[in-house]
């Protein structure tokens, strides 16, 4: 019995309209309570529990038990000024001690001594039954006729049994799509509701305790007595008090809906179905009640989770979700995280101390597990007789840990093994501390299953041990910058190649093929190793690898390697992603055609162009081609004999019929150095206007110059001397020509110019003199004719204006007036007879306003019969 | 110009007005609110435990008149009361307050007396020349839910009234504005009521924290109940006879007051005291034997009260009271006091089937309006004759 106690030494008070109590006056007090309360405390008691404000419509005097039953009962936790928690019920009890008169409530609560939090969730003690063992429903018949003041009550202990579990009851009110929404919104409020705002729930008062219950089961234990809460509040003023208060479903005076509510109150009113939904409604927070049978045990686990690794956990801020988060990706990844949680879980670890996150990562990885790069994300995954995908994450994760290859794992399980055996570097040492047993555990795994790995790093692992010890460190230092972080980044270098277009990389972190010669080129061992490393890793060409192993087959310079590897890496390439294209042709192709000293390196390295067949758009990459091509052509242009890469080069490059217009435009945006070679580059292919046009001739001549020697010569110099001559021009002011070439040559070439607002104002400018000029000759002219002609409206206008003047409406009509009288100057010679009518019919239309509905066809008819009568005023 | 906040009983300078945001989403946390709900003296710290609450904005105002929320930027003539935010009546510029307490010990009717009394002020408009309104929401709902409708309507007697500090209904008074038209002019004043748990007057402590208006009374009712009284309670029998309290319960209260009153006050002389037995109706047959009287009430005139019936009566219950031989009546001698009997359900309640008392026909009180006609002629409202 004793182990299913609890918790001990529980205080209690009771508070009652009674004869006898420990205030020594009838009425309303404390009938008594448990040594260790204070004056205080029991003032604040009353504050909080001491009232019962009957909800409207019930019985007025309710006498039997199922009368006094409709009256909700008020479950509430709080705590006192002195920091003692306390769990109170409250029942209505009808009549008082006197037994005549009503409104009479009894109290009974439990309270903790100071400093001590219950060890359960307090809504777990809900009970509104009666007769229960823990809660007393009234005073009993001995206490109510005591006759002398009562002892202390007795300090109770709560067992396991009298705890109610929720857990069922959770899953069912959430288990409604509709409500769970609810709930998410409710718990976001929850957070809030810390501050000034309470939370009114209205909902069966049974339904109400549930809702708690499931707000504080998604709260570890202690967090969740932070939340004061009463099940039944009558009115704003006792609801205020709590952080969530309950009401009744009528009888109550909340105002739901209204602006005064809202003012105080996050609104539930789940009966009406009208809630507020919070902004940052929250749903791993929630997830936690649907997904686990004991949610409270699950969170008791997260929180230990943050404990080990000092992660400051507020459970009423977004930290806790984010714990969750954190738990659940690196502990529990059986939930899968989505793309927003997983950037807000992500965040989170970026924001923990280096060693925690290196500490969370490695206990992460269990014994056997193992990674494994694809793409873009790293799996861990573990081993077994199937292996299992655990976690997924996307690189940059995963910095410095992937053992994706094997060649990866073993530099860093050689690495490690030197120095942790030897010691002598302890900054490596602390480096990776945290990768050591993994590592290993890939060494192990290797042995096991490639032994042709192994042989190359007893190679490997010679040759350094023949270095004299001082280099030795540096050699690693070297692997540390250059190889190992290399293969376990490539895609965070990636990503800083796209941001830097190349011109500003970080060196440390980006391993380049001045390294990578200077390595393998300065002794025949290395040279010997790095041919191994080749043979090997070949066989495993993967995109991450691909830039190393590129610049190493450039570096040994053995040929067969090089024709065979290239048809390798070709494919390589077929199969990269995009963004890895984008650094091979940006960035490592270039650099490499760029250290190129002989002709057939340079054809070598152009065969690696990607074809037609591989659907890459070369356009996007041309720009990082214009300083190579220009630097060639220049060259080429300067006088030296073609260069037959040059040569090949501007082929292969016309005969992808790029669009040189673009490639300007992308060097114009990043101008830096590359602006001379540019503008020359410009001036080469731009003089000519019609350039596509141009650069083909260019192509087909270069083309055919190859068939033949004396053609090419000579055409080659026809063309030599056309450069140069306009190479003369263009290198003194290069600068301005492009400027010029630009503004105005390229909006007129690009058949833009109507968008230029310059060229627009001066041609609309110019147009609009040129109209004015016409209406102002046209004008001049028609003043000019002779008078006769003008004279004859005024004749038939002379009566119209007495009409008018009769008419009433004559004044509005005058504007129509005016705008017909010019028509008669426009035609005169056609005067009387067939148009003047319908001149004239205009004038008199208002006077006939009621004849707007006639008919079209009797247009005419009614013109002719109104002419009729003006000439028989005439 | 001032006027005394009848919620906090802060004298406020209506030049130095404060206002408050008319728009409900435009408010803020509010200290001053949190500590006058709290009971909290001004240098009392706010507990840990308690949430400050979420009020209307409130600012200081530019003119009397109105004034422009510094939030939200609109406009406002809510008035309010500096020093605990509680919204004043619309012209009070015009009007002065006259608080009345009505105090009394455990069931000796406080409340039915206040329940009765307000309705039978509101009957008495023809006779006095006067109209009763109630001053805000709070006020009519508050007397219609705990006043009127068990009362008037279902004929039951009404709760035991809780402690104001569990019950925030029992800190709010009634409020009302009673106007007085005369032949010239017309005089408005506040009235505010305060009704009481008997169980709040037993220190001068719990007084001074939850009933601190009995310091700011322009008048108190002193509710005592008869029956309390030993050779009383011999002599009646009623359905509704109260338990025998500790027998000094009833002075007690007495006590406390004077001497809650006297440390707030320095001339306590000057103070109306109306001390009031209730139940009155229980003794008609002692006093039908005894003295013959009472039977019928007191005759005023128009506008004015009859002030040798009033005279007449108190002697008479004081005499009367002097043979019972009730300790109570000396604490009469502190004040400005006169003793009047009353009756707000005028008769015995009966028992239903069930065993509940009720009031049947409802209530049909008897010289209720007696004790608060005094008070309102001694504070000059009304004359007397």
């Amino acid at each position: 019995m004793s182990s299913n106690i609890i918790q001990t030494g529980v205080m209690q008070w009771k508070y009652t309209s009674c004869e006898f109590n420990i205030e020594g006056r009838s009425g309303f007090s404390t009938f008594s309570m448990s040594d260790g309360l204070t004056a205080e405390d029991k003032d604040d008691l009353i504050k909080f529990a001491g009232g019962y404000n009957t909800p409207d419509g019930l019985p007025p005097q309710p006498v039997t038990e199922a009368e006094l039953d409709l009256f909700p009962i008020i479950f509430s936790s709080f705590q006192l000024c002195s920091g003692k928690r306390v769990i109170c019920r409250t029942r209505y009890v009808g009549k008082d001690y006197a037994g005549q008169r009503f409104g009479n409530l009894f109290s009974h609560a439990l309270i903790l001594p100071e400093r001590t939090a219950w060890n359960f969730y307090p809504i777990q003690l809900w009970d509104n039954t009666r007769y229960s063992l823990l809660w007393a429903d009234g005073l009993t018949e001995e206490e109510q006729h005591l006759g002398h003041m009562p002892e202390p009550l007795p300090l109770v202990d709560i067992t396991k049994e009298q705890l109610r579990y929720f857990n069922s009851d959770c899953l069912d009110l959430l288990d409604n799509e509709e409500r769970f929404e609810w709930f998410k919104s409710l718990l976001a409020s929850v957070r809030d509701a810390k501050s000034n705002k309470g939370i009114i729930l209205r909902e069966i008062p049974d339904e109400i305790a549930k809702w708690i219950a499931a707000v504080q089961l998604t709260l570890p234990i202690f967090a969740s007595q932070e939340i004061s809460f009463s099940t039944y509040c009558r009115s704003a003023n006792t609801a205020q008090q709590f952080n969530i208060a309950g009401t009744c479903l009528d009888g109550h005076s909340f105002h739901f809906g209204s602006p005064n509510l809202a003012m105080q109150f996050f609104q539930f009113d789940i009966v009406a179905g009208t809630v507020d939904i919070h902004d940052n409604a929250n749903c791993r927070f929630a997830k936690l009640l649907l997904r686990y049978e004991h949610p409270s045990e699950e969170l008791q686990r997260r929180y230990e989770f943050a404990k080990k690794y000092n992660i400051v956990i507020n459970p009423f801020d977004n930290s806790l979700d984010s714990l969750l988060l954190l738990y659940d990706f690196f502990v529990q990844p059986s939930s899968p995280l989505d793309n927003a949680e997983w950037s807000t879980m992500w965040k989170t670890y970026q924001t923990l101390p280096r060693q925690t996150q290196q500490q969370i990562l490695t206990d992460a990885a269990g014994e056997n597990d193992f990674f494994i790069l694809r793409g873009d994300t790293v799996s861990i995954n573990r081993w077994g007789s199937k292996p299992q995908e655990r976690l997924k994450v996307a690189v940059p994760f995963f910095e410095r840990l992937i053992y994706n290859s094997p060649i990866k794992s073993a530099f860093t399980s050689w690495v490690l093994q030197q120095f942790n055996d030897n010691r002598k570097s302890r900054e490596f040492c602390s480096m990776f501390a945290n990768l050591q047993h993994k590592a290993e555990y890939t060494a192990i795994w290797l042995q096991n299953n490639n032994t042709q790995d192994k042989e190359l790093f007893n190679l490997f692992f010679k040759i350094i041990c023949s270095l004299p010890q001082e280099s030795q460190g540096q050699l690693i230092k070297i692997f540390d910058n250059f190889i190992i972080r290399q293969f376990l980044s490539p895609l965070s270098v990636t990503e800083q190649l796209q941001k830097s277009h190349s011109t500003d990389i970080d060196n440390q972190k980006k391993i380049s093929i001045y390294e990578v010669e200077k390595l393998f080129c300065a002794d025949e061992k290395w040279k010997q190793f790095g041919k191994q490393l080749l043979k090997f890793s070949v066989k495993q060409l993967k995109p991450e690898t691909l830039m190393f192993h590129f610049y190493l087959l450039l570096a040994i310079q053995d040929e067969e390697l090089i024709e065979e590897h290239f048809k390798y890496i070709r494919r390589v390439i077929c199969g990269l992603e995009r963004t890895q294209i984008k650094v091979f042709y940006e960035s490592v192709l270039p650099t490499a055609i760029s250290r190129a000293d002989s002709p057939q390196k340079h054809a070598r390295l152009i065969n690696l162009f990607p074809d037609s067949e591989q659907q890459i758009d070369f356009n996007e990459f041309a720009s990082y081609y214009i300083s190579i091509i220009t630097q060639e052509t220049r060259n080429w242009i300067n006088g030296e004999d073609a260069k037959p890469q040059a040569t090949a080069f501007l082929q292969y490059v016309f005969s992808q019929k790029l669009i040189f217009n673009r490639w300007i435009s992308i060097n114009d945006v990043h101008n830096g150095q590359v602006i001379p070679f540019q503008s020359q580059f410009v001036s080469l292919f731009w003089i000519p206007r019609n350039k596509e046009g141009y650069v083909e001739c260019s192509a087909t001549r270069i083309g055919e110059s190859n068939k033949s020697r004396q053609d090419k010569s000579n055409q080659c110099k026809a063309y030599r001397n056309k450069i140069a001559n306009v190479l003369k021009k263009t290198d003194a002011n290069a600068e301005m020509k492009r400027v010029f070439y630009s503004r105005i040559g390229l909006i007129i070439l690009n058949r833009t110019w109507w968008k230029n607002p310059y060229i627009v104002i001066v041609i609309s400018v110019i147009l609009t003199v040129v109209v004015i000029s016409i209406v102002l000759t046209l004008v001049f002219l028609r003043k000019s004719k002779p008078e006769t002609n003008t004279q004859e409206p005024p004749k038939q206008t002379a009566p119209d204006s007495q009409q008018e003047s009769v008419a009433p409406d004559a004044k509005q009509e005058n504007p129509h007036a005016p705008s017909t009288q010019p028509k008669p100057a426009d035609t005169p010679k056609p005067l009387p007879k067939q148009e003047n009518p319908h001149a004239q019919s205009t004038q008199p239309k208002p006077a006939d306003t009621s004849n707007t509905t006639v008919p079209n066809e009797q247009k005419p008819v009614t013109t002719s019969e109104q002419e009729q009568p003006k000439n028989t005023n005439h | 110009m001032s006027y005394t906040c009848p919620f906090c009983f802060t004298l406020v300078d209506l030049k130095n007005t404060w206002f408050q945001c008319s728009i409900p989403s435009c408010s803020q946390p509010d200290e001053l609110r949190t500590r006058f709900e709290q009971d909290l003296q001004p240098q009392q710290q706010i507990p840990s435990n308690v949430k400050i609450i979420q009020y209307h904005t409130t600012f200081q105002g530019n003119n009397q008149h109105g004034g422009v929320c510094p939030k939200c930027h609109r406009n406002t003539t809510i008035r309010v009361c500096p020093s605990c935010h509680s919204e004043f009546p619309p012209n009070i510029e015009n009007l002065s307050n006259v608080i009345f307490a009505v105090v009394g010990a455990r069931s000796t009717g406080k409340s039915h007396y206040i329940a009765v009394l307000i309705n039978q002020l509101k009957r008495l408009y023809n006779k006095f020349n006067w109209s009763l309104c109630a001053l805000g929401d709070e006020t009519i709902d508050l007397y219609r839910r705990k006043f009127y409708e068990p009362l008037y309507m279902q004929h039951i007697r009404l709760k035991q009234t809780q402690g104001a500090a569990a019950d925030a209904d029992v800190k709010k008074p009634l409020i009302y504005s009673l106007e007085l038209y005369r032949d010239n002019n017309t005089k408005s004043v506040v009235l505010a009521f305060f009704d009481s748990a008997g169980e709040d007057l037993t220190s001068v402590q719990n007084i001074s924290k939850v009933n601190r208006y009995i310091a700011h009374a322009s008048g108190i009712i002193l509710l005592l109940d008869p029956l309390q009284i030993s050779s009383i309670r011999q002599k009646v029998k009623s359905n509704d006879m109260p338990v025998a309290e500790i027998a000094h319960c009833q002075n007690h209260i007495i006590e406390f007051l004077v001497n809650f009153i006297k440390s707030r006050r320095r001339n306590t002389e000057s103070i109306p005291l109306a001390i009031t037995f209730s139940k009155i109706d229980l003794l008609n047959g002692l006093f039908a034997e005894e003295y013959g009287r009472f039977e019928t009430p007191v005759q005023h005139h128009k506008h004015v009260i009859n002030l040798n019936e009033i005279e007449g009566n108190s002697d008479f219950i004081k005499n009367w009271l002097d043979n019972e031989g009730a300790e109570c009546i000396q604490a009469g001698r502190r004040f400005d006091s006169r003793f009047f009997g009353v009756s707000a359900l005028g008769k015995d309640p009966k028992k239903d089937n069930n065993g509940n008392l009720i009031i049947p026909g409802g209530p049909q009180p008897m010289h209720v309006e007696d004790p608060f006609l005094w008070l309102l002629y001694k504070n000059d409202l009304i004359q007397g004759k």
